[in-house]
């Protein structure tokens, strides 16, 4: 993987992805089951597409009986945390390599879009300013680092400062897409925004990210701003519950 | 009495946020993305509303619209275009401009179907209650909230004019039958 799309430099890629979906799932137990998978929306910073990796998979799934269907990993996120207000507001999923946004009215996906840039990109730019590994700062940012505490040295001090750009350009990207589309529908009421995925889950990331969006002007309002109650699992309990309602059908 | 809704849209996004939203009111409505698909709804059902979404439409398309039987139609344009729309006999339809305001959409719908309903509701209770005269059983039949309503209209007008002739009070004060007797 590079960038959270499959890797296209990797001979193996495909092969060992195959592999990891065949150690998860046997065959499809009954003819055409349904399954879901998540993927990320268009990235909006790279001419990078989606096609190839969504469609690799799908391909696979099917071979092994299985009727796949993809579903946009914000959206997952919507289905999963949003329940309590219609599916309706805006989800962000920052994980490894991507972030990804959707703007969600009534379950519909008014707007999905990616960004590459994630928790691996504050690993290795964090690693290049201290002279560290990507794979150590990976292990200090999930097992130690509080963002409530003042850093004390270069490699605290390295994720304060790539975090705030991440959530800096994130930002900048919501306010340019929201604001250049014209299928935002106008809303009476303030939204929530959900913050999910693994690369959300050091101490302080919300604070940090509030702080990032206080002279920040969307389209909507933002009532407040929660982070998913399981930020790990939020997309795969999305997509579980996407294949049920599929399944019903 | 239930009551249909078509909308069109050939942006699958807008169609879909109208009609989860009309859906959220348990409204019976269903999306088209193409005019054959609208006019194969048409033939099943004729809609109490129409609402058109005229984005990435071409204009000459518009003349569709007449082909569609007489239903109330909400038409959604842009603000520059709905001045040379109204100038089309598209003149009486109701016009919503952009921005995109699924809740005022909702709004219109439901003040349409509201006054609509009203009036198939009418209609029926007078059908069935000049039917139930003919046939003799007035009395028996459903339209017995119709004819109490009357009923109250007539003991109400009969009180308030019993009322309205009643003796004035301030000439009974000085009304004096022995002293009128004794003239």
């Amino acid at each position: 993987m590079a960038s959270g799309l499959l890797n296209p430099n990797e001979d193996e890629g495909i092969e060992v992805i195959k592999q990891i979906i065949n150690s998860v799932f046997n065959r499809a137990q009954k003819i055409d089951e349904v399954i879901c998978f998540c993927v990320p929306g268009e990235p909006v910073d790279n001419s990078a597409s989606t096609v190839f990796h969504e469609s690799v998979i799908k391909m696979h799934l099917k071979s092994l009986g299985y009727s796949p269907i993809p579903v946009n990993e914000g959206l997952a996120v919507v289905l999963s945390e949003l329940a309590g207000n219609n599916f309706t507001g805006i989800v962000i999923s920052i994980g490894g390599g991507m972030c990804n946004v959707c703007f969600s009215y009534l379950s519909v996906p008014v707007i999905t879009f990616s960004i590459q840039k994630g928790g691996d990109y504050i690993d290795l730019m964090v690693g290049k300013a201290a002279g560290e590994s990507a794979t150590k700062i990976k292990m200090i940012k999930e097992v130690e680092l509080d963002l409530t505490i003042a850093p004390r040295n270069k490699v605290e001090t390295g994720p304060h400062i790539f975090y705030d750009d991440l959530f800096f350009t994130l930002i900048q990207t919501m306010q340019k897409v929201f604001g250049s589309t014209d299928k935002m529908p106008r809303i009476s009421s303030d939204l929530p925004l959900v913050l999910s995925g693994g690369s959300i889950m050091p101490n302080g990331c919300k604070t940090k990210f509030e702080q990032a969006m206080k002279d920040v002007n969307l389209p909507v309002k933002i009532s407040d701003i929660v982070i998913a109650e399981k930020p790990l699992y939020a997309t795969a309990k999305g997509s579980l519950k996407m294949a049920m309602e599929e399944g019903k059908m | 009495m239930s009551l249909s809704v078509i909308i069109y849209s050939p942006d699958n996004i807008r169609g879909k946020i109208i009609l989860k939203t009309i859906h959220l009111e348990k409204i019976e409505s269903v999306l088209c993305s193409s005019y054959s698909s609208v006019e194969d709804e048409v033939k099943k059902r004729v809609p109490d509303v129409t609402i058109f979404d005229t984005k990435n439409n071409f204009w000459g398309e518009l003349d569709f619209l007449k082909k569609l039987p007489q239903t109330t139609r909400i038409i959604l344009a842009e603000p520059q275009d709905i001045s040379f729309l109204k100038n089309t006999d598209l003149r009486n339809d109701l016009f919503t401009p952009e921005p995109f305001h699924p809740e005022f959409i909702l709004s219109l719908v439901k003040a349409i179907l509201e006054s609509r309903l009203k009036k198939k509701y009418f209609k029926s209770s007078l059908s069935r209650l000049l039917s139930a005269a003919s046939t003799g059983r007035l009395l028996l039949v459903k339209s017995f909230p119709v004819f109490l309503i009357l009923l109250a209209g007539v003991i109400g007008g009969y009180i308030y004019w019993c009322l309205s002739t009643l003796p004035n009070i301030e000439r009974l004060e000085v009304y004096r039958p022995y002293e009128a007797s004794k003239l």
